[in-house]
């Protein structure tokens, strides 16, 4: 093989022809290792010439004549070949479903897989031994020797030359198509070079085509073909320039090939109305979900978790339960996708992916050594160089003594689903989980400097509410309520015993609203500067109205740029959502005095001495709770988290850490 | 194209069939009656062998033949029978086996000639 360029066309023509020629001649002579012998010649003969001479005008009457010729000197030994050969005229007409009794042939169950593969790539694609040892990675000899001893058992066994009957044909299908996944598998999760890796999944795409014009009514082929085809159209955000692998999360989406996404999901769609799924359309749909998001955080985690129970119960592998453990980390948090992870321990102890997704999540929860040393058994364990480069990549970022510190430092951040919205949450820290709920057009930054520093008691919990931060800001209008049901989906979460809430401003409303749908979940509860209902505000906010016509009015500066450095929606957005945020300020929350009084959480309210909320609210607020204490931070303002960090800090601390006291001269609390 | 079909038993299999009530061994064996009368066309010869207990093995690959008690291989799983079969090819007499009702293993052998 010389000149790539002009290599793609001729492997497309070598492959279509051998196939048909080889078809041909089986029939024609009606001994398969004989018309394979004459057909690899062909092929071998065109692949030395064809890029020297070009493409013959008709490939398949020009592999047809050397395939004749060599083989009327080669047959010696059987001489009703050679009349059989010598009568033979190009073309004959193949029936249609020549190349399918071929295929079906080559991957007859009673043939070990190795050899179904081999056989299949060398009579079917027309690869030579030579090709399909480099793709696999294994000697050429073992590969001539596996083609041998499968020749030979179809020869000696009395392997049949045709099609399945229909009683039998379920099963075989399903015997090519894991033969046409594997080379799709060994394409794509290449351990070869690029080139070959990339031919392979061409040929796995042909075959798979040719599979489903075949058998146009077995959903699984279109499965197949669609889940290939959905590879190959992103198959060019994969690699950087300079050829190194870049991970989904990472990789340019403006790259992939669209109009085929779309094209392989209409196949797929066509595909699941015959309403027979299996384990291929479901790792295509899975594919989908990934092809079809426009960004890496609007993935469906969700759904991508229910196909994979689908498949599970399809197909139970350790290896598809792994790929649901990454998947649950989205969902569910790393937590529980490392407890779903380690049950696969003893199975996939030497799958380098177990270790390198063991390694992601360890870091994720803030354990760096244990993190390196998986990372270090995934490198042990895989032979490809790119995974190599990128596992060689996080160890170098993590070996160095002056990122240790950092390591430990930096939260986890993730987008997991709440209560159906991708929700950011950055989580530092060890301990009983503390939830921190931010302020309306704020995010969990907010924190930074103040509360976050609780970090060395408590495992901090900060989520970007829905529209905040870098969680996007769905479709209508926005809702303390229902904000209130994602810090309870959150908390559920959170490992099931009650949990530390702790919310400030718009955050402390919801706060409220969330220990009073849910007080099971609530171990105590900090409300900084928020009301129970919205006349608490001095000014309330009121949508669109500053006077001229401008929601933004009056909003600084630093606000809309800190919005606009994280958030998934971008600048442009920020009116949109601030209007909205203003008009839930605004809405009635529906919080009763008997609802407070019925509030069995022990509760800390805290406001500033000059706070835009009516100290006589805070008071109110603090009355009503039966189980509350109070401070008023002096010298501050509604600002206070910034104002005075400390202060806020040790009140919150002291409530968080200690038990009540009994009191010496109770009145309220007598 | 001509075969034969190794039969070959498990000690589970064995087991099972011990604990079955005379009825349902009847019914076990009459399934297997059946089995052969719907193949009888394509069955050239064979039988059941007895038990492994009664097998003896002579090696000869050492100085002397060595004679000893039991079948070739020590193991769970015997020989228990054969068939010797004449169907079309490899795919008939897998679809033979398929619907086979006794032991729970089956070698298919192609023959010489």
């Amino acid at each position: 093989m010389t000149t790539e360029p002009a290599h793609d066309e001729l492997a497309r023509v070598v492959r279509e022809h051998a196939a048909r020629l080889a078809a041909a001649l089986v029939r024609l002579i009606g001994d398969f290792s004989a018309a394979e012998d004459l057909v690899q010649d062909a092929v071998v003969a065109a692949l030395e010439r064809w890029p020297v001479d070009g493409i013959p005008d008709r490939p398949d009457a020009w592999l047809f004549t050397v395939a004749q010729r060599r083989g009327l000197d080669v047959l010696r030994r059987e001489t009703r070949y050679r009349e059989k050969l010598a009568r033979v005229q190009w073309p004959v007409r193949p029936e249609p479903d020549e190349r399918l009794r071929l295929v079906f042939t080559c991957c007859h169950p009673a043939l070990p897989r190795s050899a179904q593969v081999a056989l299949t790539l060398r009579v079917v694609c027309g690869l030579t031994t030579a090709q399909i040892g480099r793709a696999f990675l294994v000697p050429e000899t073992t590969v001539a020797q596996r083609i041998t001893r499968a020749k030979r058992k179809i020869a000696d066994a009395g392997i049949p030359y045709r099609l399945p009957s229909d009683a039998e044909l379920g099963g075989r299908v399903g015997e090519v198509l894991t033969v046409v996944y594997l080379m799709l598998n060994e394409g794509y999760l290449s351990t070869a070079d690029a080139a070959h890796s990339q031919r392979l999944v061409d040929d796995a795409a042909w075959l798979a085509a040719l599979l489903h014009e075949l058998l146009p009514d077995e959903p699984e082929v279109a499965g197949l073909l669609a889940l290939i085809r959905l590879h190959r159209a992103r198959s060019s955000g994969r690699f950087d320039d300079g050829g190194g692998l870049v991970l989904l999360a990472d990789q340019d989406r403006s790259r992939w090939d669209h109009p085929a996404i779309a094209d392989a999901i209409t196949l797929l769609t066509r595909a699941a109305r015959r309403q027979r799924p299996g384990p291929y359309q479901l790792q295509a749909a899975i594919v989908a979900c990934h092809a079809e998001a426009p960004r890496w955080e609007d993935t469906d985690w969700e759904q991508i978790v229910l196909l994979y129970d689908m498949l599970l119960h399809l197909a139970p592998s350790p290896v598809t339960r792994l790929h649901r453990a990454v998947a649950l980390r989205y969902t569910a948090g790393p937590a529980a996708a490392l407890t779903a992870l380690d049950e696969l321990g003893d199975r996939l102890v030497d799958y380098h992916l177990f270790h390198a997704t063991r390694a992601g999540l360890l870091r994720d929860l803030g354990r760096p050594d244990e993190a390196r040393a998986a990372d270090e058994r995934a490198l042990r364990r895989t032979s490809n160089p790119a995974e190599q480069a990128i596992l060689h990549e996080r160890l170098r970022w993590t070996s160095a003594d002056e990122f240790r510190p950092l390591a430990w430092s930096t939260p986890t951040m993730t987008y997991i689903a709440l209560n159906g919205a991708r929700s950011w949450v950055a989580e530092d820290g060890t301990g009983a989980p503390l939830v921190l709920l931010h302020g309306g057009f704020s995010d969990g930054r907010e924190f930074a400097g103040n509360l976050a520093g609780l970090a060395d008691r408590f495992r901090i919990v900060r989520p970007d509410r829905r529209g905040h931060g870098r969680s996007p800001d769905p479709a209508g209008p926005l809702s303390q309520h229902v904000m209130a049901d994602d810090t309870v989906a959150l908390l559920a979460r959170l490992g099931g015993e009650p949990v530390r809430l702790a919310g400030y401003s718009d955050g402390a409303v919801v706060a409220l609203l969330t220990a009073l749908r849910r007080p099971d979940l609530v171990e105590r509860l900090v409300l900084i500067s928020g009301v129970f209902d919205p006349s608490g505000w001095l000014f309330a906010p009121e949508p669109g109205d500053d006077g001229g016509g401008d929601p933004l009015a009056g909003m600084p500066a630093e606000v809309v740029d800190a919005y606009a450095e994280v958030s998934p929606d971008g600048r442009d957005h920020f009116p949109v959502v601030a209007a909205k945020i203003m008009a839930m300020a605004a809405e009635q929350l529906g919080i009763g005095a008997d609802d407070l009084a019925r509030l069995d959480v022990r509760t800390l309210v805290v406001a500033a001495d000059d706070d835009i909320v009516a100290l006589e609210h805070t008071v109110a607020l603090y009355r009503a709770l039966p189980h509350s204490e109070l401070a008023v931070v002096p010298g501050t303002s509604h600002d206070l988290l910034r104002d005075k960090p400390g202060a806020v800090s040790a009140v919150v601390r002291d409530f968080l850490t200690c038990d009540a006291v009994p009191t010496s001269i109770p009145v309220r609390r007598a | 194209m001509k075969y034969v079909l190794l039969f070959v038993d498990t000690e589970q299999f064995h087991a099972d069939l011990e604990a079955l009530t005379p009825d349902d061994r009847a019914r076990a064996f009459a399934r297997v009656d059946e089995w052969m009368a719907e193949h009888r066309h394509l069955l050239r010869g064979g039988n059941k062998l007895q038990d492994p207990h009664t097998a003896t093995t002579v090696r000869l690959d050492a100085p002397e033949p060595i004679v000893t008690d039991g079948p070739y291989v020590e193991g769970k799983e015997v020989i228990s029978g054969y068939l010797e079969v004449d169907v079309a090819d490899l795919d008939e007499a897998l679809r033979m086996v398929r619907t086979w009702p006794g032991c729970p293993v089956v070698e298919i052998r192609p023959l010489e000639s």
